[in-house]
Formats: C-alpha cells, sequence, structure tokens
C-alpha cells in the first residue's frame, strides 16, 4: 500500500500545477501540529492526580523555592512530560524511518529486533539478576543494538533486501521473544516487574532520565532531517535510487542505524512501547503526504504531543492510580488510526 | 455520514475504555473471595470426609489423611509439613522448601507443572493455587482423572491460620494447630497488642526500585502485616482493591507525605540497600518527602516481607513493630 501511494503521491507532486499550494497546505498543518504539541505539553504539566491551579503551576516553574507545588510541577510532572514527549519523537521517527528504508507500511522499531532485544536484556535482569536492576536501562540498550546487528547480518547475502531483513527480524524476534516467555513462566513469582516493562510506562521518570535521552533524540532528529531527501530517493526503489547516484546499501544502513539508536534509546527508558512507531509514522503520512522533509518533523511533533496527551490520560483517569501508558496509547490510538485509515482525512491529503 | 463515522468511532473509544474497566473491576471480585473465615469454608466433617468452600466458591469434599500428596506452591507445602503433613512431590524451588521435603520427586516448576507427572505419581491430593492461571488449567485435567484436588489462595496472615486450620484437619492433627499454631498466634497477638494504643504512623510500601512506584497494598503480604499493626497504608483506598500492588501516582507520594517507607525487594536485600538510597537520594521528587530527609526509609528482607514467612511469623511481625514503633521496643 505504501509503495504504491508513495509512488502515486510523488507522481501527483511533479504533475501537480499548484505546488505551492501543497507547500502552504503543508506548512499549515505543521503548524497545527506544533500547536497541538504545546497543548498537549501545557495539559500534561497542569493536570494530574493532583489539581494544581494553572496561576501556580506557573509559579511554581518560575519560583524555585522550595514547596509542595513546586515538588510536584518541578521534580515530577516537568521531566515525566519531556520523557515523554523526547520518547514519542525517537520512537515515531525510528518507525518512519524504517518504513521508508523498509518500503513495507508494517515496519516498525520491533521488526528490527529493538523491543525483543531492549525486552529480553531487561527481563533477564528484572528476573535472573535483580540485585542490579540499575543496570537495566544501558542493558536494554545494549540488548536493543545488538539484535539489531544480528539481524542486520543475517539478513545480509550481498547486500540487504528489506523483504530478506523483515524476515530475518520477525524470526529473530520471535525467538528473543521465546527466551521471555521462557523467563515468565520458569519465574512467575518474579513477573511482578517485568510487566511494566512490557508494556511500556512513564511512572517515576525523572530529570535523571531526560539527560540520558535528550543528546540521542536530537542527533537523531537532526541527521533525519538532513538526510530527508535521501530518504525520498531510495523510496523510488534501489535501481533508479543507484542511477540517481545514491549508494543504496551504505544509505540504507545509515538510516537504520539511526532508527535504531533512537528507538533503543526510547525502549531502554520507558519500556515496549512499540506500537507508538507503528502508527503515528502512518497517521502523519495520512495527514501530511510522503515527502519526507515534511514527514520527519510532522511526526515527531505528532509522536511528542499523542504520548504527552496520552501519558495525561494515563496519570488522571484511575487516580491515583496509575495506568501504564501502552495501554492508555492503544486504547486511544488504535481507533483514531482505524478513523484515519477509513478515510476521515482522506479528502485533504488528495487535494 | 463523515460526522457518521465520527460518531461511531468515538462510541468505539468509549466502548473499548469502558470494557477495560468492567475488565478491572470483575477481576476484584474474583480475588475478594479471599478473606473467606473459618466457620463459613469449613462446609461438613465427618470422621473420613471434609467438605469445604474453596476460594473460587465451589465445595469440594476431599479424602482425610490423604498418602500421596502432591503441592504445587512451596510456600504451601511448607504448611503442609506444618501441619503434619508429607507429600510425594513439589514444584522447583528453594524458598520455603521444608528440609524434610528437599529431596521429594519435582513436577517442574510452580508456573509450568508437568501434568503427566503429577497423573503418573497416581496421587490422592493435589493442593493448588488458585491465584495461578496454570494450576486452574490444570484442576480439568485432574478431575477427569479423578484425582482430588484442592485451591488454596494464600495472601495474608489471616490466610496463614485458616490454611493451617484446613490442612490440620486434612491430616487429622488437630493437636499441632491447638498447640504450635496456637502459640504462632499468640505471640502475633502480643505483639499487635503492645502497638495497639500507640499513634499510627502512616506508612508507604515499595516494592524494588525507585523505576517504578509499584506501591503494595493492605491485601499484600507486608500490607496485611502493616494493617495488622495498625499503620496506615496511604495507598490504601485505592480504586483496584483486588490487587496486592499498584502503579501509584508519585503526586500523591508527596501530597500524603508518609512517615516512614519500606522497600521490599525480589533481590538481596543488603546488596540493593545503598543502591535504592541512591536512588532515592538524587531523585529530587524522592529526596523531599519527610521519611527520605529524617531517614525513615527500612528495607525489609525477602524471606519474611516478600515469600511467605509461616513459621516465622511472629518474627516477622515483631520485626515490622520496631520499624513502625520505635518508641514501643527499645
Amino acid at each position: 500500500m505504501n509503495n504504491s501511494s508513495v509512488l502515486k503521491d510523488i507522481r501527483i507532486e511533479e504533475s501537480e500545477k499548484s505546488v505551492k499550494n501543497r507547500a502552504v497546505y503543508r506548512i499549515t498543518v505543521l503548524a497545527v501540529l506544533a500547536v497541538l504539541c504545546i497543548l498537549a505539553f501545557l495539559c500534561s504539566v497542569s493536570l494530574g492526580a493532583l489539581k494544581i491551579p494553572v496561576r501556580d503551576v506557573i509559579k511554581a516553574i518560575v519560583d524555585p523555592t522550595e514547596d509542595i507545588n513546586r515538588q510536584i510541577i518541578w521534580n515530577i510532572r516537568l521531566p515525566r512530560t519531556l520523557v515523554a514527549a523526547l520518547v514519542g519523537i525517537c520512537l515515531s521517527l525510528s518507525g518512519v524511518i524504517l518504513q521508508g528504508v523498509m518500503r513495507n507500511p508494517l515496519a516498525a522499531p520491533n521488526i528490527i529486533g529493538v523491543s525483543s532485544g531492549g525486552g529480553l536484556a531487561a527481563v533477564i535482569i528484572l528476573i535472573m539478576l535483580p540485585d542490579f536492576y540499575y543496570l537495566i536501562t544501558p542493558f536494554a540498550f545494549i540488548g536493543a543494538l545488538a539484535s539489531t546487528i544480528l539481524i542486520y547480518l543475517l539478513a545480509w547475502k550481498n547486500g540487504i533486501k528489506p523483504m530478506r531483513m523483515i524476515l530475518a527480524g520477525v524470526a529473530v524476534s520471535s525467538f528473543l521473544g521465546a527466551g521471555i516467555n521462557a523467563l515468565m513462566i520458569f519465574f512467575p513469582d518474579r513477573v511482578h516487574g517485568v510487566v511494566g516493562f512490557m508494556v511500556g510506562g512513564l511512572a517515576a521518570r525523572t530529570w535523571k532520565h531526560f539527560y540520558l535521552l535528550w543528546p540521542y533524540t536530537l542527533a537523531g532528529f537532526a541527521l533525519a532531517v538532513i538526510s530527508a531527501r535521501k530518504l525520498n530517493v531510495l523510496m523510488l526503489g534501489d535501481d533508479i535510487a543507484t542511477s540517481l547516484g545514491v549508494c543504496v546499501e551504505r544509505t540504507r544502513l545509515f538510516f537504520i542505524a539511526i532508527s535504531s539508536l533512537l528507538a533503543a534509546s526510547a525502549v531502554s527508558i520507558v519500556g515496549l512501547l512499540g506500537f507508538v512507531g507503528l502508527i503515528v509514522p502512518h497517521m502523519s503520512r495520512l495527514i501530511i503526504g510522503s515527502d519526507h522533509k515534511y514527514l520527519f518533523p510532522a511526526s515527531a511533533l505528532f509522536g511528542a504531543a499523542l504520548l504527552m496527551f496520552c501519558d495525561t490520560v494515563a496519570r488522571v483517569v484511575m487516580d491515583p492510580v496509575e495506568i501504564p501508558v501502552g495501554i492508555i496509547m492503544a486504547f486511544l490510538g488504535a481507533p483514531f488510526f482505524l478513523y484515519l485509515l477509513r478515510g476521515g482525512l482522506k479528502r485533504n491529503v488528495e487535494n | 455520514m463523515k460526522k457518521a463515522v465520527k460518531i461511531i468511532s468515538m462510541l468505539m473509544i468509549i466502548c473499548i475504555t469502558m470494557t477495560a474497566f468492567i475488565g478491572c473491576t470483575s477481576k476484584t471480585e474474583s480475588v475478594k473471595d479471599t478473606g473467606t473465615t473459618k466457620p463459613e469454608f469449613i462446609k461438613n466433617e465427618t470422621a473420613d470426609k471434609l467438605t469445604v468452600l474453596d476460594p473460587v466458591g465451589n465445595e469440594v469434599t476431599l479424602d482425610k489423611k490423604p498418602e500421596r500428596v502432591v503441592v504445587l506452591m512451596n510456600s504451601l507445602l511448607d504448611l503442609w509439613y506444618m501441619a503434619g503433613g508429607t507429600a510425594v512431590a513439589r514444584v522447583t524451588g528453594k524458598e520455603n522448601v521444608p528440609e524434610a521435603a528437599k529431596d521429594i520427586e519435582e513436577v517442574g516448576g510452580m508456573g509450568s507443572p508437568n501434568v503427566e507427572k503429577i497423573v503418573s505419581l497416581k496421587p490422592n491430593l493435589v493442593i493448588l493455587s488458585s491465584g495461578m492461571s496454570s494450576h486452574r488449567e490444570i484442576k480439568d485435567i485432574l478431575d477427569k482423572n479423578n484425582i482430588q484436588s484442592l485451591y488454596i489462595n494464600y495472601l495474608t496472615y489471616n490466610d496463614f491460620i485458616n490454611t493451617l486450620d484446613l490442612f490440620t484437619r486434612l491430616t487429622g492433627r488437630e493437636d499441632i494447630f491447638n498447640t504450635s499454631i496456637a502459640d504462632i498466634q499468640k505471640k502475633v497477638q502480643e505483639t499487635t497488642a503492645k502497638v495497639s494504643k500507640e499513634k499510627k504512623p502512616r506508612v508507604l510500601i515499595l516494592f524494588a526500585t525507585t523505576k517504578s512506584v509499584q506501591c503494595e497494598l493492605p491485601i499484600g503480604l507486608t500490607g496485611d502485616m502493616v494493617n495488622m499493626l495498625g499503620a496506615e497504608n496511604i495507598a490504601s483506598g485505592s480504586p483496584v482493591e483486588g490487587a496486592t500492588k499498584v502503579e501509584f501516582s508519585m503526586e500523591r507520594i508527596v501530597e500524603k507525605d508518609p512517615d516512614i517507607i519500606l522497600v521490599t525487594t525480589m533481590g538481596d536485600a543488603d546488596k540493593c540497600k545503598a543502591r535504592v538510597k541512591e536512588d532515592i537520594e538524587s531523585n529530587q521528587a524522592w529526596a523531599g518527602l519527610r521519611a527520605v530527609k529524617e531517614g525513615n526509609v527500612h528495607y525489609l528482607p525477602k524471606d519474611l516481607y516478600v515469600y511467605k514467612p509461616n513459621a516465622r511469623y511472629p518474627e516477622a511481625v515483631e520485626n515490622l513493630a520496631k520499624i513502625l514503633y520505635p518508641g514501643v521496643f527499645k
């Protein structure tokens, strides 16, 4: 679907007389998404288990004197919101890149083994070595990257064919997934901490996690936006891309590396929130089209807004109990995605 | 048309969210069945038969003094031996396995017991935990093979006493219940009596790490002991009463500012201590709590507060009382 619609898109673009109109539409969409993102941020910071009036929220952010509001806004809500935004950006960018590189609409961070590799590493720590729980983040990161490299090597045969990489990814993921399930079955009394990681949640994320995450997000985003044109060319197919002077193999590896870094950093901090990486790129593509120059910033904004919004819901709905954001994500995101898929915004895209 | 689609999709969202919550509540009810009291769960008793109401609400008639018994959870195995019983097989694991049962046959892990092996041992009674889905799956097969089986739900101190009551009736050793078990009960009561008039501290029970905020509710093992000692669990009264642990709002913790924080961990408490301490103190949200500032964060050893303390209940309750009421135990 993606492949043909993308080609169609590009052809339409070329034949379009009013290219200018299109650019205006896209910039408007980006602006709207940016506003949405800011709204979601404000919602997330000002809503929570405790009702704090907006005036006090602003005061707590500006005024560093320690009191309960400052404690809650500055030390709990703000870092958590920012981590949510970064994770949203990382996972959705990773998804966009993978769907582009693989030219497959089902590609997502879990296809390149990020989820299963990171998951297995984390579960090994949580279940077998609970004394070393503080190693979860670095271990999950290493596990995620290692399984991506493994999949890449397994799929290598005089170059990488996207389909072969996807199949290798599915195989390796189910292999590692079996490892996770085996551990959970053999140690049923220790599963408690694991479930949270598998669903993905943002509880208790603080400034420390924010500092860990932002360099990857920024670097990944910058690299992706700079090389957006290359990905556009790559999507025309290997032959055309080669004839246009792009080294297909090297470019593909470059993009896979960026996307696995982005996804691995996010997964190691919040757990397996893979769903974001599958759905946000499609939503953004439905709204803004397939030109990666616009698609990258659009998905980043959309991913950040969606995750901040869902996390707000996750904190408020069952106060004082929190629901892992992955669950809210799936409940709210999937129907919305289906609505878009059924043509909710079709008219706009085809104009 | 477009509007219709919009409305339908909104309805869908609402429906799905609703089902999620309905799912939660029904789960709550099934776990709530645990608090059966003694006269309720013993339905009928004769010289060689015992009819009990099991935790899932079925009446089960069992033969007394079963010869070949398989126990699929080691904390229950421990109780079975305390009640004077012996078993022919158990599940893998080291915690709570009584000395006498160390070398008996193993029938797989608690989460994945081997049904064929269990059936081939021709047991007269299989003791299951109703909280384990794998045990519920086995129950049918056992029924078809005419093997008697019994669900136990063991979460709290009350369950501990009730289960021993039931087990001693089955083994025909009510004398044990009236002597050594009564002794345990007496010691526990002495401890709870000592602190009954004290000012109640407000307590938070945190599970394992600061990476997530998992708090134990009054129905959990430590939560139950905290409750017995009259302290106030700040996580109680949350909407999912059925669960033993919930992901709790950090904001609420800051708001309620507990007097004492108890930390239970799956790992080795001593090894984790330094690390958890560092984590807590480096995290401004935690460091601002009064309990952290005043050094009232306590790490509980897993053998008494994560695994069931069983015969060591008096010790577990007393140690906890010393932490909660330092003024009383000087």
